[in-house]
């Protein structure tokens, strides 16, 4: 096993060759804010928050699917990522009906954590207020669009992980949406198990279990994690 | 997403699944039933949502297919077209394109049955004329600068017949080409110093190398005919007059780095180039020049068109691909790069079509005869496309090294004796050049130190009295169009941008938020489209902002 050494934030850290800067990162306790990075499933650089500068290279990468380099040296928290986050963050606010105060995940939201994490403390663009649909057509789940930032973790996790394929992507640009089956309701999608995995994957309160009260929802993201090293590690004990 | 990689391998030598879901969506008349999805879906081997996503995504399985097709790309939009095509949707059934490659006789309109309607001809018929007999439709002019012509040789006329195009001499080179190995081959395009004309300016010889020493059975050589940038139309008059030209380009590029299989990818907006380039590769392959012994040698090579499907990204040489394999045009993340891990995961060369038709002029002249035209980091001559706003438009070939300035004086300036205030250099993600910066040589090299972008070569004149607010709209507009969606900087940052130059320009904070969201799009964009677009944006605001900003924040 070859071993790469890098320096992230004047910390020398040595990791095994092929590993991303994230991965670096987290095994030298390096905090990097991600989003669209869910552990188990494959990483595709979209949500642009877990930028990093690296010397000698004129533009920001992303930690997720930047693989490291001996003797990189790599900064993930100066003053200019931190605008580009927080600027980020505002985009992705100004865009949804982002209503904490009513939301199931209230107080376990990854998007309303790391708008404190990166000091978001008002959008400065004006909020669009889309007028978009909440599906409760399965029996144990719904999805609210309102709440969705287009992370693609449910299609991720339901394609890779369950292999069900139920979610994909619909129009382009800023009209893009998540949809299940063939844009039906996701109730009357064939190719659904409910197995609940994109229950746990959203990082939002978009996709959820009915009848949950406001701020009780917790998800179980070690349910995935335990998953993905199961099937590659062949451990299957918890 | 690692299972769908699995079903495209599948897909490997079969029809891609994107062009059985279009040829499906064709055979009806009216949107698919569910039903029918379901079946499709079964049929191409795709998830249900996948196939709905991929039609949802690419504006010609969804739009209406017997609309009359308005450019909007900026050298319309400058002559007028958005109005033209308000006045038009009030008789008839009509939709918006980005450029279907007539800058020089803006405006321009192309029906369902793939005609071709431009300049005072499309005026006429917009404002209910029956269409004068008089008004002929002006010729395209080609010229050359340069000392001899090199891509623009057979451009002016139409070649596109088999015997007219041998008899111009295309094929010799690949015949020349085919008595040596691929490794002279190879070398030669190195020596040649030629560099990629589709915008980013890469080694051509380097690119191939790259994809000739990448371990594997299977490799694919790409012609990339997209060329979205509105203002440049090189590719499709090549495509259209000279398709052995580039059939023979192709050829070359498959024998250097050893793939069997090419594509010619064409943007639907140009109907009369996949024509002719279908009748071009048919014509060939009677002939021997293409199939499983090309010339009577043992090289085997085969081509085949893809038709774009709407989507301006898709000229992206990843999102390319995965147009090619029935997905998403979205761009992927590199490495790995194309020439590693392309098509189906092979190794793929993607060449833009102006750079395949300067490989026979290599092998014809020698790299070092080529190496010696044009200056020291950019050899030979470019096709630049002059739009409608010059006293003569259309294409002319320059030696690497011409200025600007000549170029717009050997143009006679502006049309009507109007004043060029500002150029827009290369496309969306080109430059704005005001008149102070003409005696730029255009040259990859002397432009990037000056921060500078060629692009495609394409010239757009702004001329005294242009609308830069309306010029703003219009390439966020085009932004928000085509952006793919996948990273939130581009597909949400234009959408805000847009909506403070449309709503707030008279608001003073409008301009520095303006400013911050481009910074943003340029630093965190996930592909070339977001990190660069604002490069001619940021030059009008800067030169041309307080005609913008009503408030005094110019």
């Amino acid at each position: 096993m070859a071993v790469k050494t890098l320096k992230i934030n004047d910390i020398y850290v040595a990791v095994e060759e092929g590993l991303t800067i994230l991965k670096a990162a987290q095994e030298a306790g390096i905090y990097i804010p991600t989003l669209c990075h869910l552990e188990g499933v494959s990483d595709i650089g979209a949500c642009r928050m877990c930028m990093v500068e690296v010397e000698g290279i004129n533009k920001l990468l992303p930690a997720c699917v930047t693989e490291v380099a001996e003797e990189m040296v790599v900064r993930t928290n100066t003053a200019k990522l931190k605008e580009y986050r927080r600027m980020n963050m505002e985009l992705l606010f100004a865009e949804g009906n982002h209503v904490c105060s009513v939301c199931v995940v209230n107080g376990n939201c990854e998007l309303q954590n790391l708008a404190v994490e990166v000091g978001m403390e008002h959008c400065r663009f004006s909020y669009r207020f889309p007028d978009k649909p909440v599906d409760i057509s399965h029996p144990q789940f719904g999805i609210d669009h309102n709440r969705c930032i287009l992370c693609t973790r449910c299609v991720r996790v339901c394609d890779e992980v369950e292999g069900a394929h139920v979610w994909d992507i619909a129009h382009r640009g800023e009209e893009c949406k998540i949809i299940s089956g063939l844009n039906q309701p996701w109730g009357e999608v064939d190719a659904c198990t409910s197995c609940g995995k994109c229950v746990n994957a959203c990082p939002t309160g978009s996709i959820f279990h009915k009848s949950t009260p406001v701020a009780v929802m917790k998800r179980d993201r070690g349910s995935l994690e335990f998953l993905s090293t199961a099937r590659e590690k062949k451990q299957w004990t918890r | 997403m690692k299972s769908l990689r699995r079903y495209w391998e599948t897909h490997h030598g079969e029809v891609s699944p994107l062009l059985r879901i279009r040829d499906r969506l064709q055979s009806k008349s009216h949107p698919l039933e569910a039903s029918e999805i379901r079946e499709l879906a079964g049929q191409v081997a795709l998830p249900e949502a996948t196939v709905k996503s991929v039609i949802s995504y690419y504006s010609d399985l969804h739009e209406d297919r017997e609309a009359i097709r308005v450019c909007q790309g900026t050298s319309c939009m400058l002559a007028g077209a958005e109005e033209l095509q308000q006045e038009l949707q009030k008789r008839k059934n009509c939709k918006a394109a980005y450029c279907l490659g007539y800058c020089d006789r803006s405006p321009t309109l192309l029906t369902a049955q793939d005609e071709v309607i431009c300049s005072q001809q499309a005026t006429a018929l917009v404002a209910g004329e029956k269409t004068p007999a008089t008004a002929e439709t002006p010729p395209l002019s080609v010229r050359c600068l340069a000392p001899e012509p090199t891509v623009t040789k057979r451009a002016g006329a139409n070649y596109s017949s088999l015997e007219k195009a041998r008899s111009a001499g295309v094929y010799s080179a690949l015949a020349q080409a085919l008595q040596s190995s691929p490794e002279e081959l190879l070398s030669l395009v190195e020596r040649s110093g030629e560099r990629g004309r589709g915008g980013a300016g890469f080694p051509t010889g380097t690119k191939w190398r790259r994809c000739a020493e990448c371990p594997g059975e299977t490799r694919y050589a790409i012609a990339n005919g997209d060329e979205g940038d509105p203002g440049s139309f090189i590719d499709r008059v090549l495509m259209e007059n000279d398709p052995h030209g580039v059939i023979e380009g192709l050829l070359l590029c498959g024998y250097g780095v050893g793939a069997s299989q090419g594509i010619v990818f064409i943007r639907s907006e140009y109907p009369t180039a996949i024509k002719r380039m279908q009748e071009a590769i048919a014509e060939a392959q009677d002939a021997g020049i293409l199939g499983s012994s090309v010339l009577g040698s043992n090289f085997s090579f085969e081509i085949s068109v893809f038709p774009g499907m709407g989507s301006y990204v898709c000229g992206e040489e990843t999102a390319m691909l995965n147009a090619i394999e029935g997905l998403r045009g979205e761009v992927r993340i590199k490495p790995p790069y194309p020439v590693e891990a392309g098509l189906y995961g092979k190794p793929t060369v993607v060449n833009n079509v102006e750079t395949l038709v300067n490989i026979s002029a290599i092998v014809k002249k020698g790299a070092e005869a080529y190496a010696a035209t044009g200056t020291a980091y950019s050899s030979g001559s470019k096709a630049l496309c002059l739009n409608h706003g010059f006293a003569s438009p259309g294409i002319v070939e320059v030696e690497f090294g011409t200025t600007v300035r000549q170029v717009i004086e050997e143009a006679g300036g502006g049309a009507g004796g109007k004043t060029i205030e500002a150029l827009l250099l290369g496309g969306p993600m080109g430059s704005l050049l005001l008149p102070e910066e003409w005696d730029v040589p255009i040259c990859y090299g002397a432009m990037a130190e000056r921060g500078i972008q060629l692009g495609h070569g394409g010239m757009v004149a702004l001329l005294e009295g242009t609308d830069y607010s309306a010029l703003l709209e219009h390439w966020l507009r085009f932004m928000m169009d085509e952006s793919c969606g996948k990273c939130v900087p581009c597909s949400l940052g234009s959408q805000k941008a847009w909506n403070l130059v449309r709503n707030q320009s008279a608001d003073p904070k409008c301009r520095a938020q303006l400013e911050g969201l481009f910074e943003v799009m340029e630093e965190a964009s996930l592909c070339a489209f977001g990190q660069y677009i604002t490069g001619p944006m940021r030059q009008i605001i800067e030169h041309f902002g307080d005609r913008i900003f009503t408030a005094g924040g110019g």
